[in-house]
């Protein structure tokens, strides 16, 4: 669905438009990201779902949307600040609200648009406070909530229940850091080979990497995860035409929201989500789905406008 | 330009040897990471019921993947885009069929997950 979702976008952010994004056709890509993410998210696969955004997000800075427009899309998470319904975090959003129109403004928009703008912004944070609960009770399954508490907990370093929802994280933290320069040995990780690590040949593969490799093993996965990343924004600059551009964006976006989570969660940085690592976690279907978002980027690549590499 | 043609593909599409040595900035990264995932897999204990080791199960899909992604290469992107609306629509489709089927994806006991209930429920 990613990939597909990919080209969809590119799609509706390139075709027909001459070299500038409109903002109805930008909204249209907005829903069209959102509503496989929604239906994703209700399967229950909240992992799945968070894959979206960043894949909008990279899509919308390859097609060259005006920022306004992209902070537009980012002000929910501004909104996220009016939640606990304080006077002084008020003042704050207000503040930075104001400020955004101006910026605006200055950057020539209407003032019919910008009021709009405030209009939703207001709704917005109205909804955020009114349905807090509903969404942290009604919305969110029992193990999405304890993950994120088990999460806050963790980066307030408070004392956690090892064996409930940390466990995950527990017992990853503890392979991670037993492992030292080279590792345990292939097989011989204390907590990979006794099973202590749950999904260990998916979700959870960097940490017996970095248990039965060592720092070692996982510096040389990083490089290459570095590497690819690197030459597929490389690639994006020498695209053919604009829609391929937006799709090695898209890519690139995909590729580095499941890097960034996976390894992220490993480590306790971000929230315990059902996410493979590229091309690394066990599993058919991620292999052979990053290995088609491979052959789109090679197939940009090869009909790129410089004939001689670009990478020499 | 909904559709490219066959001349106008291929004087642009570099194949031959010097484009496969071209495309190894991009395959050796995704190879290398494979082969690691491959290598550490091949330290895990075996499933006695399955007749083929992880680390065998994940070598042949990596190389059913890189056979695919040479595939998806020699398709134009453009041409691929001309799709887009329709890929959409089915995979939505599919998406909305697995959600509104009850099942759900990546259940950990057999039967409940959408591909076990799709055998299932062939099986006689």
């Amino acid at each position: 669905m990613k990939i597909v979702a990919i080209l969809f976008l590119a799609y509706l952010l390139t075709r027909g438009l001459k070299g500038r994004v409109t903002f109805p056709r930008m909204m249209i890509a907005v829903i069209a990201a959102a509503l496989p993410s929604l239906l994703i998210f209700l399967q229950p696969d909240l992992g799945s779902a968070m894959i979206f955004p960043p894949i909008l997000l990279a899509v919308l800075f390859g097609a060259r949307v005006p920022r306004r427009y992209v902070t537009l899309i980012l002000s929910p998470l501004w909104a996220v600040l009016a939640i606990p319904n304080e006077p002084l975090l008020w003042v704050v959003w207000g503040a930075g609200i104001g400020l955004w129109l101006v910026l605006l403004h200055l950057k020539g928009e209407r003032l019919s648009k910008l009021a709009l703008f405030l209009v939703v912004q207001i709704l917005l944070a109205g909804f955020m406070v009114k349905s807090d609960d509903l969404l942290w009770s009604k919305v969110l399954k029992p193990h999405h909530r304890d993950r994120l508490l088990g999460f806050v907990q963790t980066a307030e370093g408070s004392t956690r229940d090892l064996t409930g929802s940390d466990y995950h994280l527990h017992q990853s933290l503890i392979a991670i850091s037993s492992g030292g320069m080279t590792g345990q040995g292939l097989g011989e990780g204390m907590q990979s080979s006794h099973g202590f690590i749950p999904m260990m040949r998916t979700d959870f593969i960097f940490a017996v990497i970095a248990e039965e490799l060592g720092f070692a093993g996982a510096m040389v996965l990083f490089l290459f995860l570095a590497w690819l990343l690197m030459n597929v924004s490389k690639c994006a600059g020498f695209a053919d035409t604009w829609g391929e551009c937006v799709v090695v964006y898209g890519v690139l976006g995909m590729w580095t929201a499941h890097i960034f989570i996976n390894i992220g969660m490993t480590m306790g940085l971000s929230p315990i989500t059902g996410i493979p690592l590229p091309f690394v976690s066990y599993g058919g279907t991620s292999l052979v789905s990053n290995f088609v978002a491979l052959g789109l980027v090679l197939s940009v690549y090869r009909r790129c406008r410089f004939h001689e590499n670009p990478f020499t | 330009m909904p559709f490219m043609t066959v001349s106008e593909i291929l004087p642009r599409s570099g194949v031959g040897f010097s484009g496969f040595f071209r495309e190894a900035v991009f395959i050796l990264p995704a190879l290398g990471a494979t082969l690691l995932g491959i290598y550490v897999l091949s330290g895990a204990e075996p499933e006695y019921l399955n007749r083929l080791f992880l680390w065998q199960k994940q070598g042949i899909f990596a190389l059913l993947g890189l056979g695919i992604a040479f595939l998806v290469s020699r398709i134009p992107v453009p041409f691929l885009l001309s799709f887009a609306p329709l890929l959409y629509a089915a995979n939505l489709g599919l998406v909305a069929w697995v959600l509104t089927s009850g099942t759900v994806k990546g259940a950990p006991a057999p039967g409940s997950n959408w591909a076990d209930s799709l055998i299932s429920r062939r099986r006689p």
